[in-house]
């Protein structure tokens, strides 16, 4: 291999435009998953994540992945050119929270009292699996500990290299501004997705005084920035994206919040809730926890989830499969997730008999606060009765706390237009989007109740003509 | 006859290999050898004597360079007698890990086959004469070798390190024939007390150590008669009047008077292995030795002469001047049935270090939040655990009090209990009991239904509003998430209610 002789090097900023939930991988027998966390307790990004999927990525983009990020065969070895540093939390005021912190400087700074208490206190996204049938699956129910969106990280890549890396260095960079660069778990559920806030760069050729004396000066922090260039990453337009803006019918409500903010005139509040979250808001340099306003939150979940279950009905049906057909053991048994192929395609599968398959549609969490509390939030009063009596059954009467006429936006992102070629996953992704816009497809809570149905519109052409017939 | 104390503090991790085997992981010593002083005594050395003052340091067996043992504070330490056992099951020390003497059986003096429980033997650690037993932490580091051009791990090039972390503190004896000239001893404790690397890897971050020297206090061997007993404090290699390697040495092959072993009151293990010569760069013919902690006795046909005891000092058997054969003969401890220990002495165990207050550093704080951390959490989990043991004996007798069949539920369902976990979890454990938005009420399905707490009669929600009011919000999550476990298993029950 030639001696290297550059120094190729970005510094960067990065931001959770949706949750991020990067786990240890196990859970504390309270929660599922624990997030990773450095010596301060702070929430991090191990360099071994952000390496992963960049290497994904270079890969995908026909990179020759093993020249920048090593690989060890049997007859041939070498260690990975490019060095990727752990994601450091930033503070409020944009600075790497870097080293061993003192307690004082944690709990005087809000944003790192706030990420280091997620220890003891995580926040959670309660997640389950539902089956065809539309019930909870059997240990269908779990959850995922969560950085709120907003908290930015200081990070670091680097390469060793000559100055014919130069395009490698380049395409790699471009990466960072690739919808599918998200990090963590459940990327395809809504979480992890980022954005490079700055980016500085500087390539040292080593060779030459004033290059050596730039990189000598240069201070080890992931933040110093003395001596790099601020860059603009090009706009990723490669995407296929579907948008779609929905007007509800009337109520909806989606997750089961826990920040009452409508409670009736005897000063109870509702036992069911729409699912409010924080986030951190930047202005000027500087970061704050929404604390005034928080976030009325439609998790990327419960649309993947409601989407999922039509397009595989859409799909059954156009490729004539039909339950008619099927033994009734077959059909107790069915799984979606595991038979329906528009599903695997589309929204991926786990590992099992064959090596799982992430998704290719990219659905990002989405934050309203164009609402307010006393016009959008109301409350709905119910009650069970008794089914032979016909009574209201004691204990049963619960009010319900719903979203009023808040309009939703989101976009889809294919990430592999080739998932699209098969004309049936196409015109099932068609109807079941068509349902959704039409009044046909709920999403959230009470759909018998007819809760959760929109008219909407899609701003993109559909993939196929006669999509709903 | 020169014989000093070497006081040995580790300054960095040392590594001393048990067997210089390299197939197999890497297992280390827990003490010092005798061999590792010698080596780095002679290393500086040997270069500035003559072949015969060389010779008559390092290998003629009139200097010994005795094993570094542990010390504990400022106790010497002793391999622990293979002789003594204590009952199988039962805890052998106290907290301050102090042997508790009635319950240590020396079984040179006492029958096994009368005694009611079943003994096991005490090994792998030290003692000091106070009775403390002393273990020596260790410290195991993959390392490997990186290839020079692709900067990765070589093949075949990633290994173990057993090492003895740095701070740790032992004690050797260093001790001379008189007719070793003076000045020639006095180069020797030069070299050592200047500084010294010890073991393996010394090249690299192992190693390093300070040497300090006292003037030694000798061994008080018992009186012998007709019976010997030793306790080795070092392996002892042996040989038989054929000049074969035996394990089961007889008194006359040791230089000792004549007279036989006694199986039955000696307690024997052994190891071979080959050590490596640095200066050679090759293995040493292979030792078959008795390792230290074994205890040998022998019913003496002859008269135990000075000359015997002189020759008990000076070590038994081979490599006497690499640290081996060091033995204690018919020592106090090994009297009775039980050990008599030493009293404590106030300051004896705490180390010089002890009373010194720790340097205000964040480093030092993050290091006891970890630890008080640490144990916040093992304490939660204990009483979660001792939570769920009462909580499912309250189920059984709210069953039992009703009557209700077990297929019936009776108490808190376990969904119920997820809706506490969901409260602790999302911060609301106050809100709780709240009589409004409360998750637990008194008139609740479940609830309600009663149960025995001591001699009362409660609902649960009373029983748990007890417990978890006083319970800080990770302890309540604790709560939930063991009420859930618990629930499933006796909300509806497999087992039926006492008739």
């Amino acid at each position: 291999m030639t001696m290297p002789t550059h120094y190729y090097l970005a510094r960067l900023t990065l931001e959770c435009v949706t949750p991020l939930s990067i786990g240890t991988g196990r859970g504390d027998g309270v929660f599922d998953v624990q997030l990773v966390t450095d010596a301060n307790g702070l929430p991090a990004i191990p360099g071994t994540s952000l390496a992963g999927v960049l290497r994904h990525l270079f890969k995908r983009a026909g990179g020759n992945d093993d020249l920048l990020f090593g690989h060890a065969g049997k007859t041939s070895t070498l260690a990975s050119r490019l060095e990727v540093s752990w994601g450091v939390l930033c503070n409020s005021k944009g600075r790497a929270a870097e080293g061993l912190l003192p307690q004082g400087e944690l709990d005087d700074d809000p944003l790192l009292h706030h990420a280091a208490g997620l220890a003891e206190q995580p926040l959670i996204r309660e997640r389950v699996r539902i089956t065809h049938r539309g019930a909870a699956a059997d240990k269908g129910k779990f959850d995922r500990s969560i950085l709120p969106a907003g908290y930015r990280f200081a990070a670091e890549l680097a390469l060793w290299g000559t100055p014919a890396d130069s395009a490698e260095w380049q395409r790699l960079l471009d990466l960072l501004n690739d919808p599918a660069f998200r990090l963590g778990g459940a990327t395809r559920a809504g979480l992890g997705a980022l954005r490079v806030v700055t980016c500085h760069t500087r390539t040292f050729d080593l060779t030459t005084p004033n290059d050596a004396a730039a990189f000598r000066k240069l201070g080890r922090r992931a933040d110093d920035l003395t001596g790099l260039d601020r860059i603009e990453l090009a706009a990723n337009t490669r995407r296929r994206v579907i948008e779609i803006e929905l007007k509800p019918n009337s109520y909806w409500r989606i997750g089961q919040g826990n920040l009452p903010q409508s409670p009736d005139d005897n000063g109870k509040s509702a036992d069911l809730l729409p699912r409010l979250e924080q986030r951190v808001l930047w202005n000027e340099g500087k970061g704050a926890l929404a604390k005034a306003k928080r976030h009325l939150l439609v998790p990327a979940a419960s649309i993947k989830g409601a989407l999922s279950h039509r397009i595989a009905y859409h799909y059954n049906r156009f490729s004539g499969q039909f339950a008619e057909d099927m033994a009734d053991e077959a059909i107790a048994g069915y799984d979606k997730s595991a038979a329906n192929r528009a599903v695997r395609t589309l929204f991926g599968f786990a590992k099992g008999d064959a090596a799982g398959q992430a998704g290719s549609l990219l659905i990002d969490d989405i934050y309203l606060d164009q609402y307010t509390a006393d016009k959008n939030l109301q409350l709905v009063m119910h009650n069970a009765i008794d089914r032979f009596t016909g009574g209201v059954r004691n204990h049963m009467l619960f009010s319900e706390e719903m979203v009023w006429k808040v309009p939703i936006s989101f976009k889809i992102t294919v990430l592999d237009d080739a998932v699209l070629d098969d004309p049936d996953i196409r015109r099932a992704l068609d109807a079941a989007i068509a349902d959704l816009c039409e009044g046909r497809l709920a999403l959230g809570g009470g759909a018998g109740k007819g809760h959760g149905f929109f008219q909407g519109t899609r701003k993109d052409n559909p993939f196929s003509t006669g999509a709903a017939a | 006859m020169l014989a000093h104390h070497l006081d040995i503090t580790l300054r960095e991790d040392a590594v001393f290999s048990e067997r210089a085997a390299t197939v197999g992981g890497h297992r280390g010593l827990d003490y010092i050898p005798g061999s590792a002083l010698l080596g780095a005594a002679a290393g500086r050395l040997y270069g500035q004597l003559s072949a015969d003052e060389s010779w008559l340091l390092f290998h003629s067996g009139k200097v010994r360079f005795g094993n570094g043992l542990p010390l504990h504070g400022k106790l010497p330490t002793y391999p622990v007698p293979l002789a003594w056992h204590s009952p199988k099951g039962t805890q052998a020390t106290d907290n301050n890990k102090r042997l508790h003497a009635e319950r240590v059986s020396n079984f040179c003096h006492v029958d096994p086959a009368r005694l009611e429980l079943q003994h096991e033997q005490l090994r792998h650690a030290y003692l000091a004469t106070d009775g403390t037993l002393h273990k020596v932490e260790k410290r195991h580091e993959m390392r490997t070798a990186l290839t020079q051009g692709q900067r990765r791990a070589e093949e075949g090039q990633l290994f173990g390190y057993v090492a003895i972390p740095a701070g740790s503190r032992f004690r050797a004896r260093l001790e001379a024939d008189p007719d070793v000239p003076e000045h020639l001893l006095q180069k020797l404790l030069d070299v050592l007390t200047a500084g010294i690397f010890l073991g393996r890897s010394r090249a690299a971050e192992y190693g390093r150590s300070t040497v300090a020297s006292s003037p030694l206090q000798a061994l008080e061997h018992g009186k012998v008669e007709d019976r010997l007993t030793l306790w080795l404090l070092s392996d002892l290699a042996a040989l038989t009047d054929q000049g074969q390697p035996t394990t089961q040495p007889l008194p006359l092959w040791l230089g000792l008077p004549a007279g036989r072993l006694l199986p039955e009151s000696s307690f024997i293990m052994t190891r071979r292995y080959s050590p490596w010569n640095a200066h050679r760069k090759g293995y040493d013919i292979e030792r078959i030795v008795i390792t230290q902690g074994s205890v040998l006795t022998y019913a003496l046909d002859a008269p135990f002469t000075d000359e015997h005891l002189t020759r008990l000092r000076q070590g038994l058997g081979l490599y006497r001047e690499a640290g081996l054969g060091q033995v204690w003969a018919n020592p106090p401890l090994l009297d009775g049935e039980h050990p008599v220990f030493v009293a404590v002495t106030p300051g004896s165990e705490d180390s010089d270090t002890t009373d010194t207050p720790a340097p205000k550093h964040n480093l030092i704080d993050w290091l006891e939040q970890r630890v008080k951390r640490a144990q916040g959490q093992q304490d939660i989990r204990k009483q979660g655990e001792q939570f769920a043991k009462e909580l499912e004996q309250a189920y059984m007798a709210a069953r039992n009090y009703t009557g209700r069949p077990a297929h019936l539920p009776i108490g808190p369902s376990p969904s119920q209990w997820g809706t506490v976990l969901e409260y602790a979890r999302d911060g609301r454990s106050k809100e709780l009991f709240d009589p409004k938005n409360g998750a637990i009420k008194d008139s609740m399905e479940g609830w309600s239904d009663l149960t025995y707490a001591g001699d009362t009669m409660k609902s649960f929600a009373a029983w748990f509003e007890e417990r978890a009011k006083v319970a800080d919000p990770r302890l309540q999550q604790e709560y939930a998430h063991q009420g859930k476990d618990v629930a499933h298993k006796c909300h509806i029950s497999k087992k039926e209610p006492h008739a």
